[in-house]
């Protein structure tokens, strides 16, 4: 083989190596025997793209407390007869299929098979401390941390929100509620389970609205103008 | 006569031999055990003088029973942990091969701990039956 050839050669494996590290889910067990893959459990989980179809995700920098999650083990790329356990109970508690963060700390989880442990990989469990409110368009962050949003009657809007601690987005389904102190003024749909709604102003009028995220909540003022409002402000 | 008691001896003489290499390979025994550390957390110590692991956090070694010679026991020796309160430890086997731990390929001498809850216990290490060393155990908060 001409040197030309070897050096091709020798890139394309160097390339599909690559390409298959980088197509592996998950992340890989402290003992690098296989991947710990984390996978969503629904719409409020913050680490989670509502838009894609892949919920089967690396290991997140960080998992809220009170907040669910379910960690399944691979081996060569197969989820394989395995338990997940919790080292400390106390801290990340098993319930159903998933866990439970409890306690903010690093906790390891410990894959099993036939008795044995195989690998385990240490949690971040941290408390949030804020809740981040965003305008989006399809997924498009149009505006962040909402604070004031002016509306016209009829007009509709998506916001979502996501969980904030110090590692920065913090992962796990919490109960997330919508709420709006005027209702004659807007409506959010849907008001719960989900992180991701829709606000539909209705009215003239000004309001307050919250979004309950577990433990943690954010308010914005909302402002919608009164039908002259528009109409003025249409005029040439 | 003389050939028959010379016969006699020698085949004495070669059994005592044979009974000499067995009992002498036999005489290989237990003498003390070494630990294999393979991954323990930051601020964890592991040793078998003690140990002390936060809650939340696993370790991972290898147990070696040492004969009387010096050498690792033959595979087939069974090493085996038990812990004094396991809600503050947690400790089972584990299915790993270190070529950095020394001993015989294939042998059951793996195990993690991790600390299930903030306290004091005790690590038991038995081997082939025998508890052999008792190791105090620490699991400080998170």
């Amino acid at each position: 083989m001409s040197p030309r050839g070897k050096i091709l050669g020798l890139s394309t494996s160097v390339f599909f190596i690559l390409l298959v590290t980088c197509l592996e889910p998950g992340s890989q067990g402290d003992l690098g025997q296989g991947r710990f893959v984390y996978e969503c459990i629904d719409e409020t989980d913050s680490y989670c793209n509502p838009s894609s179809f892949d919920w089967s995700e690396p290991i997140p920098e960080a998992i809220a407390t009170g907040a669910s999650f379910v960690v399944e083990f691979q081996r060569d790329g197969l989820y394989s007869a395995t338990q997940v356990f919790s080292a400390s109970p106390a801290m990340l508690k098993q319930q159903d299929d998933g866990f439970v963060a409890l306690l903010p700390g690093r906790v390891a989880i410990l894959a099993r098979e036939n008795g044995k442990v195989v690998d385990f990989y240490h949690l971040l469990i941290e408390d949030p401390t804020q809740v981040k409110v965003d305008l989006v368009s399809d997924s498009r962050v149009l505006q962040e941390w909402i604070q004031f949003l002016d509306l016209q009657p009829g007009e509709r809007v998506q916001l979502r929100a996501s969980l904030l601690g110090g590692s920065g987005t913090l992962a796990g389904a919490v109960d997330c509620q919508w709420i709006i102190e005027d209702d004659a003024v807007a409506s959010f749909e849907p008001s719960s389970g989900n992180r991701s709604t829709e606000l539909l102003a209705v009215g003239p009028g000004t309001t307050e609205c919250r979004v309950i995220m577990g433990t943690t909540s954010a308010r914005f003022t909302l402002t919608v103008a009164s039908s002259n409002e528009k109409t003025d402000g249409d005029a040439p | 006569m003389i050939k028959i008691l010379e016969g006699w001896y020698s085949s004495k003489i070669m059994t005592a031999l044979v009974l000499a290499i067995v009992l002498g390979s036999a005489c290989d025994h237990y003498d003390r055990l070494e630990i294999c550390l393979i991954n323990t957390p930051v601020g964890s110590q592991v040793s078998l003088e003690g140990i002390t692991i936060q809650q939340g956090k696993v370790a991972a070694f290898k147990i070696i029973p040492i004969d009387n010679h010096g050498d690792t026991m033959e595979k087939k020796t069974s090493v085996s942990l038990a812990v004094e309160n396991p809600e503050v430890l947690g400790a089972t086997w584990l299915k790993y091969s270190s070529e950095t731990c020394r001993g015989p390929e294939g042998a059951n001498w793996y195990f993690v701990v991790y600390g299930s809850l903030a306290g004091e216990t005790s690590l038991q290490i038995s081997v082939n039956g025998s508890k052999r060393l008792e190791i105090p155990v620490i699991v400080f908060p998170p």
